[in-house]
């Protein structure tokens, strides 16, 4: 049996395996590391590197001059990063994060990536405070304390052996402490921060054994004369130290002196009135920001307005404001004797970003006369959200070694800009770390070309011909960028180019090349200027070839009440369609509305006004149409019947089918439920599928070994619902994973399938009649893949109609929902080796070619499966004559370890990989793949290898050669045989 | 022990907050290169250092199947009770149930290799390849041929037209002149002169 296996396995093997020196070609990888939390600058061994810690969890060090990843370290899935801290001296970097379950961990890294040790500073906790503290302390980073909440934590700095822990309890007073310092003897470890609560807020102070953590006294508190602010850490500053909070109302400022001998150096608490400093209002936006200033802090008190605040006097030291009322970045460095705080905003044009710089000296401070403009390369980058400034030294023309000032902005969108001498250096589109949704789009055919571009065998004579004729576009002209311009982008022959569009958490729209992974446009959508979060894409399909297809987003404003709009964008060139369309309220749902006949033909003609409609649920279930003109109410109206769509209500666990109703309202059209389908009770982890509506089938019918016939139950309108169930009645039995299967249009039920003994999350793919669930096994944990095969009771094939039927068409619209057929599952279940994180189908053209199952893995890779291995039919023991005929596998409970030549992303790894998206080519037989996660992976997958393409190194010169050696014999010999054929006949 | 020590610690802390949890321990061989440890179906990840000792931390009790993600090796992958047979212990089966030592000791399998390997030039696959084979035989039967029924004995040739003449029969036999390389048809230099 395992020699039969084996057998296969090498068979499926060379279905899609790659050679070496395609890696590259026929495949791209990008590697992202994430919006910037933290950066540290430091230069080492002659290169300049910036440590940074992301927002998708990731340590990483970028070559500040270049933006390229030096080394990159992600942490595990699910660990969110609050603290950084460099020693340069010693070499190390210290990264503070949460684990899921809300332990504090931290983790010394040395400058060259390398972890050193890693430590859980304080046990998971439910109700974690937030945020936490790491600093090194002592010469040579010799120790790290870590301040969380109420606890102080001393872990040894060169073995990350935790020394000792200390944590104030004492009833409605617990402390949460914020800043740390080491007396100059080295004895005693003095902490700082706030205690109490409302009326009780106290500053506090505490002195511990640096050795033991023993308290050397009570801890002091100093009644501060309001509330104090609960929701940030109090800061300390530089020598001479004064710790500072903000009170509740966030409009005072509130901070005591404090000395080396052991008792408050002022004694009273202080405040100052933070209205008198500027017109602008403190408020929920006032936060203190940290300085390497002595005795200083920094004050934002609001949108564009920033206070350097001189301690000794409570008094600002320096206040400058932004030209522009908006989102400010500030960023500060220490060199040599002088201090840099520089501000970034948003300049007068609201496309510009502008730099305000203050320099601190022992003298005073003086704002530099006029502020700098702020160069980024082209693209929607938003507003400026941290900057973080470094120091380096460069030789002017005299030879005179000058402080020279190095930036890292963070824009809105997560983007990441080095900055340097008043010059971007390099931008890295950090938004793509976070994607939401990707979408495959094909670009149109050019009309030149479409009436003979039938099959790839036409494509390279065309382009030939194109590109020699000169025909615009012909040859796959690109977008001119971010603008877009009139370059078109064209279909190339074999469907390989196409645009990846990628909606992510910023909710910028990126639109990257699928053949070589460049940014095709970006779009970070607004509203009157205001950053919007996007809650929808939609791609709206060309309803004729060579029209260029669009995108729809429908966004809201970020402020209270929100406003909803709907924007249309060109998919091809990123430009905007038409002004924002106005929402009463969120969608629900939305789709394409059906072109008409006379649409269709005024666009053939060449018209430019958009035909294609759009339909909007609303929230009250009415819809709205775009544009809402005449002619899309006729076409939807003509469409409406057989249109449908369902609701998922999670938390009330219920699916509702919709279809639509006329209103009273002119053009007005409404939702309405035609069934509802109720969960049980004690359902949990809900996931729901449906087949995509696009896939092509070829054959309606499964052939046997033994000459007979299954046929598949297909229908376009399957919804496969996934969930946990832990049965109330025996719950020895643990938890079961049901899938139901659902018909979308009538809400009736065609299979449930239960697998006892497993649990969710279950995620879910379908494609023609198979729907495949992943679940893992209780209590092993074993990751499970389960399939379900429908088919229909046929008694006796009709082998002409499946010779004249089995087209797509054919096959699937004969049937019709309203008459419902119930199918026979066949259904089986498998352990595999490695954890999945979600799947999809490949798909083709014609659906001729087999498919493959693609599984995103845990760990990052992906992992081809044929879907043979998947068979619900494979035998248990050994298989019979038909069997073996028909390829059938013997039935092992385990898929794997599965050969490596199976892993499409080879020696890549797409970090927190969240979905897989298949789309088909023009050629049969190539699906294009994409993995997408932190990181993306793009690929061109062959599951019945190139059988309609020449492999890529066919050796075309030799054929040429042979060509053309045939026709010089021809002509040769011909030539050869009449001289012979005359001389003996004159013979 | 440095690392049993830690983890007594952070369950002796855990103890009075929240779940109790165990450290999970080992060292891999990976020539410095730092991997990951982790237990399917959870969070749980540990990340080597720079000696090769990792640590995975707070793992409730549970029974786990430890994975190596590691792109450029294969790992085996391990089965772990924590704290379920024996409370407040590690223990570690390998996929034949044997029990391993602890703290883990994790070797690699091999070196992993994605590709497909491309052969090289073949002359003896080039040669069998059936076009080349048909290519042959024409060639064969248009050059040679010719050639060897030139250098062929007369006599041998009489009686291989004999037999042919035989087997074809007299009424479809062609004329024995066709068969001595002789046309039947009036020459044409005759005919126009």
């Amino acid at each position: 049996m395992l020699r039969a296996i084996a057998l296969l396995l090498g068979a499926l093997l060379g279905a899609s395996a790659l050679y070496e020196d395609q890696a590259g070609e026929l495949d791209w990888y990008r590697q992202n590391v994430g919006a910037v939390l933290h950066a540290d600058f430091h230069t080492a061994q002659g290169r300049r590197l910036v440590f940074v810690s992301t927002d998708v969890g990731m340590v990483a060090a970028l070559d500040a001059t270049t933006g390229e990843t030096a080394w990159r370290q992600p942490l595990p899935a699910g660990e969110r990063i609050v603290a950084q801290a460099i020693a340069p001296g010693a070499g190390a970097l210290l990264v503070g994060s949460l684990a899921p379950d809300g332990a504090l961990m931290a983790r010394r890294w040395t400058l060259d990536g390398d972890l050193v040790w890693d430590v859980a500073v304080l046990p998971p906790a439910p109700d974690a405070p937030s945020p936490a503290a790491l600093a090194f302390v002592g010469d040579g980073a010799e120790s790290v304390v870590a301040l969380w909440g109420a606890s102080v934590t001393l872990v040894r700095g060169h073995t990350g052996e935790r020394a000792w822990a200390w944590t104030h309890e004492a009833g409605e007073v617990s402390a949460s402490w914020g800043g740390v310092h080491l007396t100059a003897d080295r004895s005693t470890l003095v902490v700082y921060g706030r205690a109490g609560a409302g009326r009780s807020s106290a500053l506090a102070r505490a002195e511990l054994a640096f050795a033991s953590g023993a308290p050397a006294s009570e801890v002091q508190l100093a009644r501060a004369p309001s509330a104090l602010d609960e929701a940030d850490a109090a800061v300390l500053t530089l020598e001479p130290r004064f710790v500072v909070t903000l009170d509740a109302a966030r409009t005072h400022l509130v901070f005591q002196a404090d000395g080396d001998d052991g008792a408050h150096g002022g004694g009273a608490v202080r405040t100052s009135t933070m209205g008198a400093w500027s017109h602008a209002s403190a408020g929920a936006h006032a936060r203190i920001l940290r300085v390497p200033l002595p005795g200083a802090v920094l004050v934002r008190l609001g949108e564009g307005h920033v206070v350097l605040v001189d301690l000794t006097t409570g008094e600002p030291h320096v206040r400058w404001e932004a030209r522009a009322a908006g989102p400010v970045a500030i960023g500060s460095l220490r060199a040599g004797a002088q201090a840099i705080v520089a501000a970034v905003y948003a300049g007068a044009p609201a496309a510009s970003l502008e730099q305000s710089t203050v320099l601190v000296t022992a003298g005073g401070a003086e704002v530099l006369p006029s502020p700098s403009a702020v160069p980024l390369t082209r693209g929607s980058y938003g507003a400026p959200s941290a900057l973080y400034l470094g120091s380096y030294s460069k030789k002017d023309g005299g030879g005179v070694v000058q402080i020279a000032q190095r930036a890292l902005l963070v824009t809105a969108d997560g983007a990441v800009h080095g900055l340097a001498d008043a010059r971007a250096l390099w931008a890295r589109e950090e938004a793509l770390a976070r994607p939401e949704q990707l979408e495959f789009l094909a670009p149109p055919r050019a009309r030149e070309t479409e009436a003979l571009a039938d099959g790839p065998q036409y494509g390279q004579l065309l382009r030939a011909a194109t590109r020699a004729l000169g025909v615009a576009g012909g040859a796959g002209a690109r977008p001119d960028g971010a603008s877009g311009g009139g370059g078109a982008l064209f279909a190339d022959s074999f469907g390989f180019r196409k645009l990846v569009v990628v909606r992510t958490a910023s909710s910028k729209v990126l639109a990257l090349r699928a053949d070589d992974g460049g940014v095709a446009w970006s779009a970070l959508p607004s509203l009157d200027g205001q950053p919007v979060e996007t809650l929808t894409m939609v791609v709206v399909p060309a309803p004729i070839t060579h029209l260029d297809t669009d995108l729809l987003l429908v966004v809201r404003t970020l402020s209270q009440p929100h406003t909803y709009a709907a924007l249309t964008y060109d998919g091809l060139t990123g430009e905007l369609r038409a002004p924002a369309h106005s929402l009463p309220s969120r969608v629900l749902w939305s789709a394409p509305v059906p072109a008409s006949d006379a649409a269709l033909a005024a666009l053939e003609a060449g018209a430019r006004a958009p035909a294609v409609g759009h339909a909007l649920v609303l929230d009250d279930f009415t819809v709205a149409l775009l544009p809402d003109t005449d002619a899309t109410a006729r076409a939807f109206e003509a469409a409406r019947t057989s249109i449908f769509f369902y609701l998922l209500d999670g938390a009330a666990g219920v699916i509702r089918g919709y279809g639509f109703a006329r209103s009273q309202k002119q053009h007005g059209f409404r939702a309405v439920v035609r069934w509802t389908y109720i969960l049980p009770a004690n359902a949990h982890d809900l996931s729901i599928a449906q087949l995509d509506s696009a896939e092509a089938v070829h054959a309606p019918v499964q052939v046997l070994g033994d000459r007979g016939v299954l046929h598949k139950h297909l229908n376009k309108n399957l919804v496969a619902l996934g969930y946990t169930q832990l049965d109330r009645a025996a719950p020895a039995a643990g938890p079961s994973v049901h899938v139901t299967v659902l018909d979308g249009v009538t809400g009736a039920a065609v299979h449930d399938f239960v697998q006892p003994r497993a649990a969710g999350p279950v995620k879910l793919a379908l494609t023609e009649n198979v729907v495949v669930a992943h679940s893992s096994a209780v209590p092993s944990g074993k990751p499970m893949l389960s399939l379900i095969e429908l088919y229909d009771n046929a008694t006796e094939p009709d082998y002409l109609a499946i010779m004249f039927s089995g087209s797509d068409a054919a096959a699937l619209r004969a049937r019709s929902s309203f008459e419902p057929r119930a199918p026979f599952a066949l259904s089986t279940s498998f352990f595999v080796s490695a954890e999945v994180e979600a799947m999809a189908f490949t798909q083709t053209a014609k659906g001729i070619t087999p498919r493959q199952l693609m599984l995103a893995l845990h760990s990052g890779q992906m992992l081809a499966l044929d879907k043979k291995l998947l068979d619900t039919r494979r035998p248990i023991g050994a298989p019979s004559t038909a069997d073996r005929e028909e390829g059938l596998m013997p039935y092992s409970p385990v898929l794997g370890p599965m050969p490596l030549q199976l892993y499409v992303t080879h020696g890549h790894r797409v970090e927190r990989a969240r979905g897989v998206r298949c789309a088909a080519t023009t050629l049969e037989s190539t699906s294009i793949v994409a993995l997408y996660g932190a990181d993306l992976f793009i690929s061109r997958q062959s599951p019945a290898k190139n059988f309609d393409m020449l492999a890529p190194d066919f050796n075309k010169g030799a054929l040429a050669l042979a060509v053309a050696a045939l026709g010089v014999g021809t002509v040769v010999t011909t030539h050869l045989r009449r001289r012979q054929e005359l001389n003996r006949l004159w013979r | 022990m440095a690392v049993w020590a830690g983890a007594a610690l952070v369950t002796a802390h855990a103890a009075s907050g929240g779940e109790p949890g165990l450290a999970v321990s080992g060292r891999v061989s990976s020539d410095m290169r730092t991997v990951r440890v982790h237990l399917q179906g959870t969070p749980y990840t540990g990340i080597s250092r720079q000696d090769g000792t990792f640590t995975i931390h707070n793992v409730p009790p549970g029974v786990y199947t430890l994975e190596v993600i590691d792109s450029l090796s294969v790992w085996p992958q391990l089965e772990v009770d924590v704290g379920v047979r024996q409370p407040g212990r590690v223990q570690a089966l390998s996929a034949r149930k044997e029990t391993l030592v602890y703290p883990l000791q994790l070797e690699p399998l091999g070196a992993a290799n994605y590709f497909e390997k491309r052969e090289g030039f073949n002359l003896r696959a080039m040669l069998m390849n059936p076009m080349v084979l048909t290519m042959g035989f024409s060639f064969f039967s248009i050059f040679l041929m010719p050639q060897l029924m030139k250098n062929i004995d007369p006599e041998a040739l009489k009686e291989m037209q004999d037999a042919q003449k035989q087997l074809l029969g007299g009424a479809s036999a062609a004329p024995p002149a066709a068969l001595e390389g002789k046309s039947a048809a009036p020459k044409r230099g005759a005919v126009s002169t």
